[in-house]
């Protein structure tokens, strides 16, 4: 931040967060702009310039010679001081602007439990926090990620949302916005307002009402007039090897938390596990091409020097050229010195070859997802990955040379039993079996990583109780007494967290008290656990009479109104019941891509289709 | 052939760290294409070495690193194109094509200058200012305790500081320049010797506030004070 002044920065911790001038930052001169937009992420610098949806953002924005993106990221807790102190405001990094003098302020719906960051932000940046206080020469507040599909919570606060992918869109927007400027800024905030409501994929709050029920449930939410949709439908973007991807992304000085290339190999998943809001949302899978994936690689190489390339995306093993995609990166870039990592893999498309193919120049460890414990759990959540599929998949890796593991479950599931948290150890311990049986040694490190599941909107699951703070320690503690084994790191995430997740998550714009209160009571990056007040929360709830779980362990009725049923993602609300249902049965449903289309509503419903470019598996 | 630069570590990077910097340094080199030396084994890295770690919160016009390449670049095409990828604030100043086989950086560097602004809390008397300063370098021990994750550690780092003398003066501010030893046993960090004279004498110093430059990194024998691009052993 160019306003901060030395005095501060050498007070503060890892003070190269906020100076920014890194390799690749785009510094414009304002003179020629029309329309400037902080992208503002509600966590710290190392978290936030990991995250790929902004680097895109930033790619798209800056390319319009009348536009500038900045970057803002939530100052840490010694830094906030030193603001506070000093009575300095939050700014951006490129030219130190407050927030409150940029045109458009837009913070990334990444993780409910990053909210309180978003009011912090707001606060710092001196930006008035309620929507409603807003005047004519504040900035307009806006929000996008993967948590607007449920957007609220946080709908006092924001002016309006972007719904799904916003490369077009934000586009859109800032046009919108210099069209209304030098028309002289006709009929205010309001008229701006209206305006971005006739864009596809925005979805303005204060344009609708909320209607309760006696028992606090809703009745429904409603547009105020007829310019404003009933229910607004996510963008999505139909052929990405024809939409512009950062080839030349910032180089952080400071070690971030994705410290390497990231390479967007495809959008959407359709194996349909059923507690995955991801999978849901990001519909229909759209694959670049190897091509264009390699063409990518190059720029991005040469532009910043990094030596490992992350191929990302929901499921990678499952990209349908991912064989032929690995050999000729590692033919042209091996002898580079730059090699290749897989996010988690699939445990049913593993095989030694892609694993040494992978990991040529470099070995990291390995992580698989089997989310669940018994077979019968997992049919329940649609992870069609049986036993074997895992024997399988780590035998092939022991023998390929790996000896560290990682293993992804979670624990408080829909029909979960006693016998399926058990079913967790047991496959822990069938894993270590394999290692001794393939190597003789006892060498292994295997990690054991347990999430409390949050049922999620536009999910399956979105109407199914979540499981009491109670509950799931419990479950976490049977665990630690079944996975004491040296060779077992077993991890596991705070009770108390997932619960208020859940709450927000599923909420509705009540909560923009209680949030706000919360943030009164001094909380912020709660998604650290030393920063983490629990008790705050539970105050904040009770000084606004709300319960936390009437949204998180109530099961909701089939025909309830959901706060999030006027947000549109394509998927049918058939579909979620059908899947809902299937999953108590302990039915599975296939994958749309290689087996039949099971009606999901995407396709049609969003004009869209699955762009597969289907070689070899 | 190893290529051994001097380059400066100015504002716009002040608070970087030095393994920042290395890695920075180190993808500019990638950028750059110029045919790197590689380690062999598990994890190929880069062979590069530097002189002194540069502390967060310190500029320097005089740092070093040894680059080793493999096969053939004429240093100055080299040069060039490593020069095309620095980010800013990092700049290249000399550099010198070193045929025989070198003497580490980090063994033959031994003294290190740097220059302290510090600004005064109040109005001060320079003469008396000075004789403070006469006082605190008349002592024969000086006494620092470092705070590590492992513990603390108390030395005595008088012996570390060669030379410490005011060279320009303002009632708003004093202008320091120091110059500290570099031993294999560790050398003394500016800030320390200005917290410690902070402690012992009462001279009104706001050392939070002090900006701090490296102005010379060299190699001390024989009463000559030489360049690192000049020794070879």
């Amino acid at each position: 931040m160019a306003a901060l002044n030395q005095e501060i920065l050498s007070r503060v911790a890892k003070p190269a967060r906020y100076t920014g001038n890194e390799w690749n930052m785009i510094k414009k001169d304002h003179g020629q702009v029309k329309c400037r937009v902080a992208l503002a992420f509600p966590d710290i610098y190392e978290v936030g310039q990991s995250n790929l949806g902004y680097r895109i953002l930033y790619h798209i924005l800056n390319k319009a010679a009348d536009i500038v993106a900045e970057r803002a990221y939530a100052p840490w807790v010694d830094m906030e001081e030193e603001l506070r102190r000093h009575e300095v405001a939050l700014t951006t990094l490129e030219s130190g602007i407050p927030l409150k003098d940029m045109d458009i302020v837009g913070f990334n719906m990444q993780y409910e439990m990053s909210y309180t960051n978003i009011l912090n932000m707001m606060d710092l940046g001196k930006i008035p926090i309620w929507a409603g206080e807003r005047g004519q020469d504040d900035p307009l507040v806006i929000a996008g990620g993967p948590a607007v599909y449920n957007p609220e919570p946080l709908a006092e606060f924001i002016d309006f949302f972007i719904i799904g992918e916003a490369e077009e869109v934000f586009m859109e927007v800032a046009r919108a916005f210099i069209r209304w400027k030098e028309e002289g800024k006709p009929g205010g905030r309001r008229e701006i307002l209206r305006r971005m409501a006739g864009l596809r994929g925005i979805y303005v709050p204060v344009f609708y009402d909320v209607i309760y029920n006696t028992d606090g449930t809703i009745a429904a939410i409603v547009p105020q007039n007829e310019d404003v949709s009933r229910r607004v439908h996510k963008r999505v973007i139909k052929d990405l090897d024809n939409i512009d991807y950062p080839t030349r992304p910032i180089v952080p000085f400071i070690e971030i938390v994705h410290d390497r290339i990231m390479l967007e190999i495809f959008r959407g998943c359709t194996r349909g596990c059923r507690f995955c809001q991801a999978g849901m949302i990001y519909r229909p899978v759209r694959e670049r091409s190897v091509d264009k994936l390699k063409q990518l690689v190059q720029e991005m190489i040469d532009n910043t020097g990094y030596h490992e390339i992350s191929l990302t995306s929901l499921s990678s093993s499952d990209y349908s050229c991912l064989r032929q995609l690995i050999t000729i990166l590692n033919e042209t870039f091996a002898h580079q010195g730059v090699s290749i990592s897989l996010p988690s893999l699939r445990i049913d498309s593993f095989s030694i070859k892609l694993a040494e193919e992978v990991q040529k120049v470099r070995k990291s460890g390995l992580t698989f997802a089997p989310e669940a414990g018994t077979q019968r759990m997992r049919n329940v959540i649609n992870k069609g990955v049986t036993e074997e599929n895992l024997a399988g998949a780590v035998k092939a890796a022991f023998e390929a040379g790996w000896s560290a593991v990682k293993l992804y479950f979670m624990i408080g599931l829909p029909t979960e039993g006693e016998e399926d948290v058990r079913g967790i150890a047991d496959l822990a311990y069938k894993v270590l079996d394999i290692y001794s049986q393939v190597t003789r040694k006892r060498n292994v490190r295997l990690t054991i990583s347990v999430s409390s599941f949050v049922p999620k909107p536009h999910t399956p699951f979105q109407w199914v109780g979540q499981n009491s703070i109670a509950q799931i320690e419990e479950k976490q503690k049977l665990l630690v007494g079944l996975l004491r084994d040296r060779r077992i790191a077993f991890n596991w995430h705070d009770a108390k967290l997932s619960y208020l997740e859940g709450v927000f998550a599923r909420g509705d714009r009540r909560l923009s008290k209680v949030l706000h209160r919360a943030w009164e009571l001094g909380c912020k990056f709660d998604g650290w656990s030393e920063h983490f007040h629990f008790d705050r929360w539970m105050q904040a709830f009770a000084d606004n009479g709300l319960e936390p779980a009437f949204y998180t362990e109530r099961e909701r009725q089939p025909k309830e109104f959901l706060p999030w049923d006027h947000i549109g993602t394509g998927v049918t609300t058939d579909f979620l019941r059908r899947e809902h249902d299937a999953a108590l049965a302990g039915q599975f449903t296939a994958d749309c891509r290689r087996g039949s289309c099971s009606a999901c509503g995407v396709c049609p419903d969003l004009g869209v289709r699955v762009v597969d470019w289907g070689k070899e598996v | 052939m190893k290529l051994r630069m001097q380059f400066t570590k100015e504002e716009p990077v002040r608070y970087i760290s030095h393994l920042d910097l290395a890695r920075a340094f180190e993808r500019a080199l990638r950028r750059a294409k110029l045919p790197l030396a590689m380690s062999e084994g598990f994890n190929p890295h880069i062979k590069v070495a530097y002189a002194s770690a540069l502390s967060v919160g310190v500029t320097s016009e005089c740092e070093y690193i040894d680059i080793e390449l493999c096969g053939s670049m004429p240093g100055e095409l080299a040069i060039a194109a490593l020069r095309e990828q620095m980010p800013v604030g990092l700049s290249i100043v000399r550099n010198q094509i070193m045929n025989e086989n070198p003497a580490a950086l980090m063994k033959v560097v031994n003294m290190a200058d740097y220059t302290m602004e510090v600004p005064l809390s109040r109005q001060v008397d320079r003469m008396w200012f000075q004789d403070q300063v006469e006082l605190f370098l008349a002592a024969p021990e000086i006494m620092f305790t470092r705070s590590s994750p492992k513990g603390n550690r108390t030395l005595n780092i008088r012996p570390l500081i060669q030379e410490l003398r005011v060279i320009q003066w303002s009632t708003a501010q004093v202008k320091f320049a120091l110059r500290v030893h570099i031993t294999d046993k560790g050398s003394v960090k500016p800030l320390e010797v200005l917290s410690t004279l902070v402690q012992r004498h009462d001279v009104s110093l706001q050392e939070d506030k002090a900006i701090i430059h490296r102005t010379g990194l060299w190699v001390f024998r024989n009463n000559n004070t030489l360049s690192p691009l000049d020794v070879i052993k």
